[in-house]
């Protein structure tokens, strides 16, 4: 077995992924109207569960405390564990990465016997210690994430009464720009999910986000460059 | 909504259930995101009146946690029907106004002032007292006066008259010596009776109204519902005004003579009536002692003549004319600025004259109203009561302000502002030779800029007490929330001081409730006035001499005659002459001291959201509206002088110069100009500031009191 | 079910403020900013030359501030009213920026959208304010639904008159008793910036159902055959294809 996360990371991992969910639920369930993309429904019972206000001041809340426990995180792993994984996610090799997102979909929708009938080779080009498509959602969810906190604390704090209050016209940016970042999460997440956790084969990486280790062979397979820099590194 | 349940009603409902209630509570105040205003105690509701005006609108208020509100008009009030209007509210304002001087101070000799504690105070003013009393014993009488009116109550004004007599003077200026001087003056000759004859509700039993350049809508905007009322009851109303207002909304026709002229209008009046035969000769004599003297003293003020210096047209005159002539019942409301005028004496005689030949004073829906009609009285015979007659002649503002110039004058209790009065540079100039200036006031201003001794005041609702109004009734508040700091009522400083001089005569009253008892145990037109009856209505009208007893309203000839001694009125008077005699007002530019330089007519008025030139221009709510020193000038005039809009000018008389802006509308008439008379040098804000309209209004006299309307004026152009 | 509704008689309106002032101190709003207004409009048939139009919030059907509100914190509701829940507005100001009749403003104190709200907030069930207060009676508030009402006698004796900003579809229930000037306001705008928000949020919509769509297909096809176990059976016929080339060479 081989180490693939630290334990702060898988902690961070799932503090990360309840706080989100709760958030995107609930921030869902606070938009009206035309603006709710779920529909009607939805904000009611998020709202018959909290309250009016409730729903709110939870959202808030949630996302407050998300934003302190990463803050934190940053202060005290940023060296160690955020500027690497930066590092790592944002190393594209942009001609190799766009073949192994189509060649994992055709993988998966078609499986790799009609992708060889249809005469491409369904041999994915080799992977660091992310695949293309985790690394790019990562970034996404890096941009996404900073988006989310910064509108998010404009919103919940510079708003108001607030003695820092802001203008009307950075608040509706602020809302917009929060909305654009959910929305995006919104559907990135979901292919997030599947793919980590339900798509064949990735019963050894979703079990070492618990145990933080995976098999030598799993990561000789899916994760061959960094496999092979750490057969070289001893 | 109490319709049972919409589709998201339920769902809430059940996601709630759901939860197992687990719904989260409304959290403590979050100041950011989602604010709500803290809830605060519980809400009482409380009754109260209106400081200001005669109208005396009373009101419920909301108290919470020691603070008001909010006031609603009380709709159980007959004469206000629950309105209310704007300058009445600012109360809410100036009682947490930031710039209210809360504790007592005294002025030293370098400009600076001293804090000193409320106690000091009373001692200091009563040592002064003290000292005249020594010095002067029974002549020191006219050593000490005050001026009126005081703030917030009835009892404020016996204590301090009270007050004044533990020092034998009898010297308290009257609040309408420049307001309404002349016509109830002129009434009380006339009539009997010093104020209007009927009552604001005998309207709607009138034909006809004449506002006779009484701009109701603007200074008594709660009336309004009695013009509406009597149009509603058929009443055909008519208004003289040269200025179109916002009564020019609610009058049936308006007519625009020149301003000062409108004793011409009346008297070609009375000529035509008695060229075309339209009185009863009987009913006349019997209120005309001298009726001969009225065809010759009219006969020059012929159609012609009245178009000539009125400048309205020969029809309009006649129209006007002749629907006084039609007319079997009319009431004449008379305006404070026909009172404002040198020849408001002879005006005021002559409409009065018209009313006795029409005989449209006897009887319903006919009478006199003037806008500051009701003052109960009964304070005097309560204070004679502790103190014994004192038959010392009154001094008026003249001699009063002469008295001050002399060095005459000790102690002057200035209450009311001094800039009410013409050359108000002047007689800023005489209260600086008082030695001893005591101001019960509110802010900083022009008052306290004279005054030696600075005492905080009490607004209404921090006191209790009864307050009247124009149709002699009486309202009572009790006291609503506790005054800031050392503010105190003024029968409270007036008590003990007069105490402190006089404790055998002067009565120990705990509270204005103590006082008024004694009024209604002592004062037999104040019998049936009881506390109980005032706390159980909106208003009591007085006289009411018997407990239990119906008010009496409507005209005050109940007994079908006049009340002057002989139950007649005259033409020739012993002390104005006849009415013959008119004449353009002093210092117009058609009069004979007219100068050619200043060829514009000055007219000045209030604004319908101020109080005169003091309180309400500390106020916030009122600056609102408020847009500085203005004039207002006819288009023609404008264009003659090659003003246009938002011109700055100079606004010059013979005695100085304001700066204005200037506003160009047809609502005055070409040659006049217009220019409000509330704001202010010393007001924070700068919507309301400016020097004082009556700084540059020259003093002229007309027997009765200092008169300033229609001088003549220039502007020019900055 | 009670349908409130402001009727104003402008032709007695005479522009005391009352109406202003009552409402500032009843509902706790700064002097300078207003829930309500008279308008004022130079008119040469008025007999002081200008014309008095006492508005406030129309509270109108389908309002666009209510549409434009991205958090749901304003409502119409079923009884009339237009309401605002202060306590989810973070005051982003876009119903102030929809409102064709520049009823709304975000209040100092509290940081969030403000408006005419019947007095609800204040004092629950009275009358409101400027209606209270006014001399000439020229407000009328009341339910249209109940006969007996002032409302409804007013309604039905008179004619209601509907100002409407120029292009902006409002649909006001404050109404003016027989007619009013101006009868037209200029043209207001009845959009915010958050208008984006709209197609913005159907897009999410689409592509979340489309992504969730397809992957819940993938999730069925691998259910069905595995990717995985077709990687290990082509490895397989690989081996086996290797190992028959091998034995051939051995041959």
């Amino acid at each position: 077995m081989i180490r693939r996360h630290s334990r702060s990371a898988i902690f961070m991992h799932w503090f990360n992924a309840v706080c989100w969910i709760f958030l995107l639920f609930s921030g869902f369930a606070l938009l009206a109207g035309d603006m709710q993309p779920v529909g009607r429904w939805w904000e009611e019972c998020w709202q018959g569960l909290f309250g009016d206000r409730g729903l709110l001041v939870a959202h808030l809340a949630v996302g407050t405390l998300w934003v302190a426990v990463y803050a934190l995180y940053l202060v005290v792993f940023g060296r160690r564990e955020a500027l690497p994984f930066l590092r790592e996610v944002t190393s594209f090799d942009v001609k190799s990465d766009m073949l192994w997102c189509a060649k994992k979909g055709l993988w998966l929708v078609l499986g790799p016997k009609q992708t060889r009938k249809l005469g491409i080779d369904p041999a994915l080009p080799p992977q660091g210690f992310y695949n293309a498509g985790q690394r790019l959602v990562a970034v996404l969810a890096v941009l996404s994430s900073a988006g989310l906190a910064v509108t998010g604390l404009v919103m919940g704090f510079c708003s108001g009464a607030s003695e820092w209050a802001v203008s009307e016209s950075v608040l509706q940016w602020c809302i917009f720009a929060h909305f654009c970042c959910a929305g995006l999460m919104a559907i990135f997440l979901p292919v997030h999910i599947y793919m980590a956790a339900l798509a064949p084969g990735e019963g050894p990486a979703l079990r070492s986000m618990f145990t933080g280790f995976v098999p030598e062979s799993h990561a000789e397979h899916h994760n061959p460059l960094w496999y092979a820099a750490l057969k070289k590194n001893g | 909504m109490p319709d049972g349940y919409s589709r998201r009603n339920f769902l809430k409902l059940s996601a709630a259930l759901l939860a197992g209630g687990a719904a989260i509570a409304s959290p403590g105040k979050a100041r950011a995101i989602g604010y709500v205003p803290p809830q605060g105690g519980p809400v009482t509701e409380s009754k109260g009146y209106c400081p200001f005006c005669q109208v005396r609108c009373t009101y419920t208020a909301r108290v919470q946690d020691g603070k008001i509100l909010s006031v609603t008009g009380d709709a159980g009030n007959y004469w206000t029907g629950g309105a209310m209007c704007p300058k009445g509210m600012s109360i809410l304002e100036l009682m947490d106004s930031p710039f209210r001087i809360t504790e007592p101070m005294f002025h030293e000799a370098d400009g600076s002032w001293r804090r000193i504690s409320y106690e000091e105070a009373v001692a200091m003013t009563a040592e002064r007292l003290k000292a005249v009393r020594d010095k002067y014993g029974d002549k020191g009488g006219n050593r000490v006066a005050l001026t009126m009116p005081l703030w917030d109550c009835l009892e404020s004004e016996i204590a301090a008259l009270m007050t004044l007599r533990t020092v034998g003077s009898v010297q308290a200026m009257p609040p309408g010596e420049t307001c309404v001087s002349t016509a109830s003056n002129m009434l009380g000759l006339m009539l009997g009776v010093n104020s209007g004859s009927t009552q604001v509700d005998e309207l709607l039993k009138a034909e006809t109204v004449v506002l006779w350049g009484a701009n109701v809508n603007d200074l008594y905007p709660p009336y309004t519902r009695w013009l509406k009322a009597a149009r509603e009851h058929g009443a055909r109303i008519l208004y003289i005004d040269p200025r179109r207002t916002r009564t020019s909304l609610w009058c049936d026709r308006q007519f625009r003579p020149q301003p000062g002229t409108d004793g011409v209008l009346a008297l070609g009046a009375i000529r035509w009536v008695l060229e075309q035969g339209a009185y009863d000769e009987e009913r006349a004599r019997f209120q005309i002692e001298d009726f001969e003297n009225l065809a010759p003293q009219t006969e020059k003020f012929t159609l012609e003549r009245v178009a000539e210096v009125t400048k309205l047209s020969q029809e309009e005159i006649l129209s006007f004319y002749q629907a006084l002539a039609e007319s079997r019942r009319t009431i004449v409301w008379l305006g404070g600025s026909l009172s404002r005028q040198t020849n408001g004496i002879t005006t005021a005689r002559t409409i009065i004259l018209l009313q006795a030949l029409r005989d449209n004073l006897i009887g319903e829906g006919k009478g006199m109203l003037t806008f500051q009609s009701g003052k109960p009285g009964g304070g005097e015979e309560l204070v004679d009561h502790f103190f014994g007659e004192n038959k010392t002649p009154k001094m008026n503002f003249r001699r009063l302000r002469m008295t001050m110039e002399k060095k005459n004058l000790d102690v002057l209790f200035l209450n009311s502002s001094y800039r009410r009065n013409p050359d108000a540079l002047g007689v800023r100039k005489a209260i600086e030779k008082v030695p001893f200036v005591v101001h019960m006031g509110f802010f900083l201003d022009e008052e306290s800029e004279v005054s030696t001794l600075f005492i905080p005041a009490a607004f209404g609702p921090e006191s209790q007490g009864c307050g009247y109004g124009n149709e002699n009734q009486v309202a009572w508040r009790e006291k609503l929330v506790q005054a800031p700091g050392s503010c105190v009522p003024a029968w409270q400083f007036y008590r003990d001081v007069g105490r402190r001089l006089d404790p055998e005569r002067y009565p120990d009253f705990k509270d204005p409730e103590a006082l008024c008892r004694m009024l209604q145990q002592l004062v037999p037109s104040w019998k049936g006035l009881s506390v109980e009856r005032m706390r159980a209505s909106s208003t009591v009208t007085w006289p009411l001499f018997e407990e239990g007893a119906g008010e009496r309203t409507g005209t005050v000839f109940s007994e079908g005659k006049l009340l002057t001694p002989t139950g007649k009125m005259t033409v020739a008077d012993r002390v104005f002459g006849g009415i013959d005699r008119w004449d353009y007002p002093k210092g117009h530019p058609a009069a004979r001291d007219g100068k050619k330089e200043f060829p514009l007519i000055l007219t000045q008025g209030k604004q319908l959201w101020h109080w005169q030139q003091t309180l309400t221009n500390f106020a916030r709510s009122m600056a609102q509206f408020s847009n500085g020193r203005f004039v207002q000038v006819n288009p023609r005039t404008a264009e003659e002088l090659g003003l246009v809009q938002n011109d700055k000018v100079m606004l010059e008389t013979v005695k100085g110069g304001l700066e204005c802006w200037v506003d160009i509308t047809e609502n005055v008439l070409p040659g006049a100009v217009f220019t409000p008379a509330n704001c202010c040098r010393t007001t924070p804000l700068a919507e309301n500031r400016s020097d004082s309209i009556c700084d540059i209004l020259p003093n002229y006299w007309d027997r009765i009191s200092a008169q300033h309307n229609c001088t003549g004026c220039r502007l020019r152009k900055l | 079910m009670a349908r409130y509704v402001m009727l104003i008689d402008s032709g007695v309106c005479m522009n005391c403020k009352a109406c202003v002032v009552a409402c500032q101190q009843r509902n706790h709003v700064p002097y300078g900013l207003s829930r309500n207004w008279v308008r004022e409009t130079d008119s040469a048939s008025s007999p002081c030359g200008a014309a008095f139009q006492p508005g406030a919030c129309m509270h109108c059907d389908d309002p666009s501030c209510v549409r434009a509100c991205p958090t749901g914190a304003t409502w119409k509701n079923r009884d009339g009213a237009v309401e605002i829940d202060r306590s989810r507005c973070i005051g982003c100001g876009s119903c102030i920026d929809a409102c064709p009749y520049h009823a709304r403003f975000r209040h100092p104190l509290t940081g969030t959208a403000d408006k005419c709200d019947y007095c609800r907030g204040s004092t629950p069930g009275q009358t409101p304010a400027c209606v209270a207060v006014c001399p000439t009676h020229c407000r009328i508030f009341g339910d249209a639904d109940d006969p007996a009402s002032d409302a409804a006698k007013a309604l039905a004796s008179r004619k209601a008159v509907h100002v409407i900003p120029a292009g902006s579809g409002a649909r006001p229930t404050l109404a003016y008793l027989d007619a009013t000037t101006p009868a037209e306001l200029p043209a207001g705008s009845t959009g915010s910036r958050l208008d984006a928000m709209r197609p913005l949020a159907r897009g999410v919509k689409w592509t979340g159902g489309l992504v969730l769509a397809a992957l819940a297909g993938t999730f069925v096809r691998q259910l069905v055959k595995s990717s995985e176990k077709e990687d290990e059976e082509l490895e397989r016929e690989r081996r086996n294809a290797e190992g028959g080339r091998d034995k051939e060479d051995k041959a």
